[in-house]
């Protein structure tokens, strides 16, 4: 049960978060696959067996193999795709109550390295034409990386029924060895309100602006409830403007009208929401349409 | 004797005649009456030709799939007939069908196309009845048009003149009486307008619409735009404004503002949201006016922005999406209730403005509601972009000479040479420097001579150089008749079904190159860059034949090869060595990457970021401006050259017919180019990179002006603006800057740009 972890990559920040210390927040977890599920895969120019190996204390992870052959396969497709795919139960095809989607993955190879695009992951959003296709680009020889991918990221992601690992045989040489151990496939969300994703609209703005806005996600509010977010825009110290959204989970945008005039440089947004805080930068710059 | 029947017992009123021309061997449309070639008028009959000259017939049924034998799948046929378009009656002399029916007033619905025949022809004519009468004008085959007029009948029957310039070409006749036009109209001609310019009820049930939601909470309306019937509302040009996109209460009742350089153009839009259906709506914009200078509203061009249903990409099946799309000129608009209408203004500033803040405004009306003015605001700024000679913006093209070269006719002719003219100078305008060509022949005959048309390439380079593009020029040349010559086969898309060819093939290959290239010289003509193949694919067959005809090409001393595949793709290494040209559709690999291997070899990295031109579902805009510009800027690559300034299948506007949807500009019926959004972006981006050209520029003189504090300033705000670039292969939808920063960054050069000129 090998595991070394690779630090994990976490897809598509917003602003870093402020430099406060915070405790990491609490979440809540489901797994689509907790590596137990190999005979729920079909898996096509490809073997996908229960291994022991590269997994979480639970012991165990799915084994994707792949012997790279650019002449055998489909007919017309000699250097093609091998690929494993789930239909995921009905209760796990809607992630809209979710805020992430996890993975945790091991890569083992006969390569020197991976190519630059080593892995391919596939989510039918609903369908084939409408698929959400991430390259798992942050994959390592011999590391365990973990990729949380906001579902933000994902559209469409109410309905999710049918998932898939590939990889293109044009990106290797024929003969190379590949094994992918998946450790888990999990969604996840905040167990508590929390701003995520923050970042300003405009990171530049002309100084004569009417409105600021600030892109960021609630998560962690249950149905029908709101939460409250503040935020305030200061330059040299002294508030400019401010704002007080009452707002429902999911991703908003919400403006802060500046009605104060900015002189050319930077000021801080900052969101706030209970104790936590989080700061962006903005800066401003004279505007083109001053007489 | 049956349409008799109904003239006997039918009142002008509530009578339809309904009339479907054609060859006998076609299917008639349920309810109409057929009308063939020898379908002579008499009174007894009651309809048909007052004179049967010139009149030929056509016939070319679309309903099943058709076999693409090179990608080796059954596509769709590129339209879907139904019993009136699938034949016509046509001609090259004026003709007139008479039909006798009651006194009375009358719709008469005339549908004119052929379903197949010459791609070269234009057919331009006039369809009249009495007074009313119409322009008609289709190019080529598969597309249709349907002309109204509203006639009065008399004593004498109704005469359905046809005038043709070229040749005329119809499909049906409908005559409408007043009284019948609800019920017809319902029951008859909005399905039959479906089937034609949509898709038939059977392939439509295919289709689902991915709507768009949007649900922000609707801002307060204010009881003054309550009482007018209508919202005003701006978003940046960027932002994709839908049917439903819901106004931010901060963007009601904009002032619209921008600034350029002198010569520059510069989009400016507004957005109407009508609280009830609106008629006859019309903009109209002032002089923008500085002081006693003024830019006179002709120099502001006036457009809407069309609605289109649209494939999520050019290649999908099944769902569409009703997005923003072309934006075609007006005179007068019927805008539906709740549903957003941009309109889209482009500002050219004259070269000799006087840099200055400009005020002026655009006014929309429509009838019976008041009318509206929004403020522009427009800062005109004292700079002369530069452009790069080191940076190429090109495109594919395919150019309308070659039609011209095979016109039946001299309108025709005229028609696309013209229409090549006027795209060669709106691609000038939006930046464009280079187009894509090619030149065929058969295979080499027993003497080895191959029959090149160097005419023809004549007629583009001539046009290409009269129009300051620069070289290289890629030139297309057909490897694939000569590989057919020596396998007796097709080597199929992607070279799916290549085989290893004799050595003669290779050897004809070099002497295809070695003949252009001699012409080549012989002509003074600029620089080719050989392009035997597109996008290779990666098997192993495929790479051995390409490393064999790029080096049946390198046999041919000081040529330059160009190929279009992803150069990170590791099986393409055996062709690396005899590659002087990747184009490639990311920015990848990466600047260093390219930058090193240019230096280094001498070895050219092209893009095709076709993800931004017509391989999405047209809305990614700010997509397209970040890969024209910013983008471009940092990729290190040298020239953009997407796929392509237009191609279309079946109907240009029905971006659902065919195997692919229709990329790109669009063009009038006399051939007047069209922009899309996205065209209109690369400009911008164009323009972004000029800023940022000029910029290094004057920084580069200042410094050597030992002026090294000024420079290192200006050198700090274009590596602030260079820092800010979130660098991707492919710039498209996700992780781009916010629709509002582009020009603020734009601002923070042009103001170093004016700082370091000493205009500031």
């Amino acid at each position: 049960m090998r595991r070394q972890q690779a630090a994990p990559v976490i897809a598509a920040l917003g602003v870093a978060l402020a430099a406060a210390a915070q405790e990491a927040p609490r979440m809540e977890r489901v797994s689509i696959e907790d590596g137990s599920g190999a005979a729920r895969w079909g898996p096509a120019e490809a073997t996908v067996e229960q291994s022991a190996e590269f997994a979480g204390p639970d012991g165990k992870s799915l084994c994707l193999h792949i012997d790279v052959d650019h002449t055998a396969g489909e007919p017309n497709y000699p250097v093609g795709w091998p690929r494993m795919a789930l239909k995921p139960p009905p209760e796990m095809q809607d992630w809209s109550r979710f805020d992430f989607l996890e993975l945790v993955i091991h890569t083992e190879t006969s390569r020197e390295a991976l190519p630059a695009t080593p892995l391919g992951f596939i989510a039918h959003t609903p369908d084939k034409a409408n698929a959400y296709n991430r390259t798992l680009t942050e994959l390592r020889k011999g590391e365990t990386t973990t990729l949380t991918i906001p579902l933000s990221q994902i559209p469409r992601h109410n309905l999710v029924p049918h998932l898939q690992f590939y990889i293109s045989e044009s990106n290797y040489r024929h003969g190379d060895v590949l094994d992918f151990y998946i450790d888990d496939l999990a969604l996840t969300r905040y167990a508590a309100p929390t701003v995520s994703d923050f970042a300003p609209l405009q990171s530049i703005a002309f100084a004569d602006a009417a409105t600021l806005g600030a892109r960021f996600r609630l998560l962690g509010v249950e149905e029908g409830k709101t939460a409250v977010v503040q935020a305030v825009l200061r330059q040299g110290g002294a508030t400019v403007a401010d704002a007080e959204w009452e707002l429902l989970r999911g991703e908003h945008e919400a403006w802060l009208s500046l009605t104060t005039p900015l002189k050319p440089g930077g000021a801080d947004l900052e969101l706030s929401l209970g104790e936590s805080r989080q700061t962006a930068r903005v800066r401003f710059v004279a505007s083109p349409y001053g007489d | 004797m049956l349409v008799m029947l109904l003239i006997a017992l039918s009142s002008a009123a509530n009578a339809a005649y309904l009339f479907d021309m054609g060859k006998a061997e076609s299917a008639v449309r349920p309810g109409f009456q057929p009308v063939l070639l020898d379908a002579a008028y008499s009174e007894a009959i009651g309809f048909g030709w007052q004179s049967a000259e010139g009149l030929e017939a056509q016939a070319q049924a679309y309903k099943e799939p058709v076999e693409n034998t090179s990608r080796g799948t059954m596509d769709p046929p590129p339209i879907y007939t139904n019993e009136l378009t699938e034949d016509s009656v046509q001609g090259p002399f004026q003709a007139t069908f008479l039909a006798k029916v009651p006194a009375g007033r009358y719709d008469v619905h005339v549908l004119c196309g052929v379903s197949a025949g010459n791609r070269s022809q234009f057919w331009d004519f006039t369809v009249s009845v009495g007074d009313a009468a119409a322009h008609v004008q289709i190019e080529g085959a598969q597309r249709f048009v349907w002309e109204t007029l509203e006639a009065t009948a008399g004593d004498e029957p109704l005469a359905i003149r046809l005038d043709p310039l070229s040749r005329w070409c119809l499909n049906a006749v409908l005559i409408v009486g007043e009284g019948e036009r609800g019920a017809i109209g319902a029951s008859s001609i909005e399905p039959l307008r479906q089937e034609i310019f949509a898709l038939p009820p059977e392939e439509w049930a295919k289709w689902t619409e991915d709507v768009h939601v949007d649900s922000r909470p609707w801002p307060p309306i204010a009881p003054a735009d309550q009482r007018r019937g209508y919202v005003i509302h701006h978003r940046a040009y960027l932002e994709p404004i839908r049917p439903n996109t819901v106004p931010l209460a901060h963007t009601l009742n904009p002032e619209l503002r921008a600034f350029a350089s002198l010569g520059e153009y510069e989009p400016l839009t507004f957005t109407v949201w009508p609280l009830k259906d609106l008629t006859g709506a019309r903009v109209s914009v002032s002089d923008l006016k500085s002081g006693n200078a003024t830019i006179p509203a002709a120099a502001i061009d006036v457009r809407r922005v069309a609605y289109v249903l649209c494939r999520t990409n050019y290649s999908a099946f099944g769902v569409y999406r009703r997005n923003p799309d072309y934006l075609p000129r007006f005179e007068s608009l019927d805008l539906p209730a709740r549903e957003n209408q941009r309109f889209w203004l482009t500002v050219h500033v004259p070269e000799d403005a006087r840099p200055g803040l400009y005020r002026g405004k655009v006014s929309f009306t429509a009838e019976g509601v008041p009318s509206a003015d929004v403020p522009i605001l427009f800062r005109v700024l004292p700079i002369r972009l530069q452009e790069d000679p080191s940076k190429l913006y090109g495109i594919y093209y395919y150019d309308p000479l070659d039609r011209a070269a095979s016109a039946p006719d001299d309108v025709s002719r005229a028609y696309f040479e013209r229409k090549s003219e006027l795209e060669h100078a709106d691609m000038v305008a939006h930046g464009t420097r280079n187009v894509t060509m090619s030149v065929w022949s058969p295979a080499a005959d027993k003497d080895g001579k191959f029959a090149f048309n160097y005419e023809l390439l004549g007629k583009k380079i001539d046009l290409f150089e009269q129009h300051g593009f620069r070289p290289p020029i890629v030139m297309g040349f057909n490897v694939g008749e000569i590989y057919r010559k020596h396998t007796g086969e097709s080597f199929g898309s992607h070279l799916r079904g290549v085989k290893a060819p004799p050595p003669e093939f290779a050897a004809e290959v070099t002497a295809a190159v070695a003949e252009i290239e001699r012409e080549r010289k012989a002509r003074g003509w600029p620089e080719f860059l050989y392009y035997p193949i597109d996008e290779p694919s990666t098997d192993a067959a495929s790479v051995e034949f390409m490393v064999t005809v790029l080096q049946a090409c390198r046999a041919v001393p000081g040529i330059r090869t160009y190929v279009t595949a992803d150069p990170t793709h590791e099986a393409f290494e055996p062709m690396r060595p005899f590659i002087d040209l990747w184009c490639t559709q990311p920015f990848a690999p990466d600047r260093e990457t390219v930058l090193a291997d240019s230096a280094a070899r001498g070895v050219e990295y092209w893009c095709y970021p076709n993800h931004i031109s017509g391989e999405n579902d047209h809305t990614p805009v700010a997509g397209a401006r970040m890969t024209y510009g910013f983008g471009f800027w940092r990729s290190g690559f040298r020239t953009l050259v997407p796929w392509i300034y237009q191609s279309s299948n079946g109907d240009p506007f029905n971006y659902l017919d065919g195997r692919y949807m229709d990329f790109f500009c669009r063009h009038e019926p006399d051939g007047t180019p069209i922009p899309v959004a996205m065209w209109e972006a690369f400009r911008e981006g164009y323009d972004d990179y000029r800023y940022i050209y000029t910029l290094q520029q004057l920084i580069e003189q200042t410094r050597q002006a030992g002026k090294a504090a000024q420079a290192d300033t200006a050198q700090q705000e274009l590596d602030y603006v260079w820092s800010a670039i979130r660098v991707q292969p492919k710039y498209k939808y996700d992780d781009l800057w916010g629709y509002e920063e582009f020009d603020a960054y734009r601002w923070v050069i042009a103001q170093q740009i004016m700082e370091l000129q000493g205009d500031r």
